[in-house]
């Protein structure tokens, strides 16, 4: 009887995904994996730190996501969805090899550092930010002020540069919330670990993120 | 709603918040006090507009670069070879 239920429920989720063949269901796959293939791509160097295996995980993932494809359900995240996989290779793959994650603390310098706040306690009489709550929150002004031209000035590669350099599991989180936009709640399940945790990492990556910008404008005299 | 006067944030504690509030990680009744801390008060209003900023450059510098070329080949060998 249960067994008919589940027949019938794949069989339904196959016409809401509009799969009648195995074209169809090989080309949707396709669409879904292009479509978030750069997450994939950052996610796979961001968790083996080598091109060579990131192209084996990266590999490997898409042979398992491939034959979980039925298990997808249609209309949730994709992309959160393969980047479980992903995570969930990587880490059966290391617990093989023994290695223990490497979390480093903050030293007390880094404790509560405010990119913005360091700015302005250096000369800056930054103006301008106004809320509307009726348009998504806080915006900023358009004209500049010299936070602005600081941030202008970070440029793309002074960016990933901070970001690689964090350590690996903030790195792990700030990419995946701030780079590949998912929720806390998603990249709780892709990492496996509790939202709490999620929360924490992502703020301290921030914070250490937010040192080495501070430390990258000061040594390029942005500041 | 109206926030009570008693249930209002301060500084300390709006900024406590900041994060799950530009995330968009925060409960409807925590982020109308946040708001309204914010339309209360300027220096929070600016710290949280340049943390935003500072997200949104992040995201635009670093989270949107589109695949290398031939990484793009490789993935759709991939996706050939499955």
């Amino acid at each position: 009887m249960r067994l008919n239920w589940l027949r019938s429920a794949k069989r339904w989720q196959d016409t809401l995904r509009g799969e009648t063949s195995p074209e169809d269901r090989r080309r949707n796959f396709e669409t879904e994996v292009l479509a978030a293939g750069e997450s994939l791509y950052r996610h796979a160097l961001r968790l083996t730190h080598n091109a060579d295996d990131a192209d084996d995980l990266l590999q490997d993932t898409l042979s398992r996501a491939y034959q979980n494809f039925d298990r997808f359900q249609t209309g949730t995240n994709f992309k959160a969805w393969i980047l479980r996989i992903m995570t969930n290779l990587f880490i059966n793959r290391r617990r093989q090899q023994a290695r223990e994650p490497v979390l480093e603390s903050l030293d007390a310098e880094e404790e509560g550092f405010s990119l913005y706040e360091r700015l302005l306690t250096e000369s800056f009489d930054g103006a301008g930010f106004e809320i509307r709550p009726h348009q998504g929150g806080v915006q900023p002004h358009q004209g500049k002020n010299p936070e602005d031209l600081v941030l202008e000035k970070l440029g793309e590669e002074a960016i990933k540069a901070a970001i690689n350099s964090l350590p690996e599991d903030y790195q792990l989180v700030v990419g995946l919330v701030d780079l590949d936009g998912l929720s806390y709640e998603e990249a709780s399940a892709v990492l496996k670990v509790p939202m709490g945790t999620v929360r924490s990492r992502l703020h301290r990556g921030r914070t250490i993120l937010q040192r080495k910008l501070y430390n990258y404008a000061k040594e390029m005299n942005y500041i | 709603m109206k926030t009570h006067r008693m249930d209002r944030l301060t500084c300390r504690q709006a900024q406590e918040k900041l994060f799950d509030y530009l995330d968009r990680e925060i409960g409807e009744r925590d982020r109308q006090r946040v708001e309204e801390h914010l339309a209360m008060c300027e220096a929070c209003t600016r710290r949280f507009g340049f943390e935003r900023k500072l997200l949104d450059q992040i995201r635009e510098k670093a989270g949107r670069q589109g695949l290398p070329s031939d990484v793009k080949r490789r993935l759709a060998a991939m996706l050939r070879n499955i």
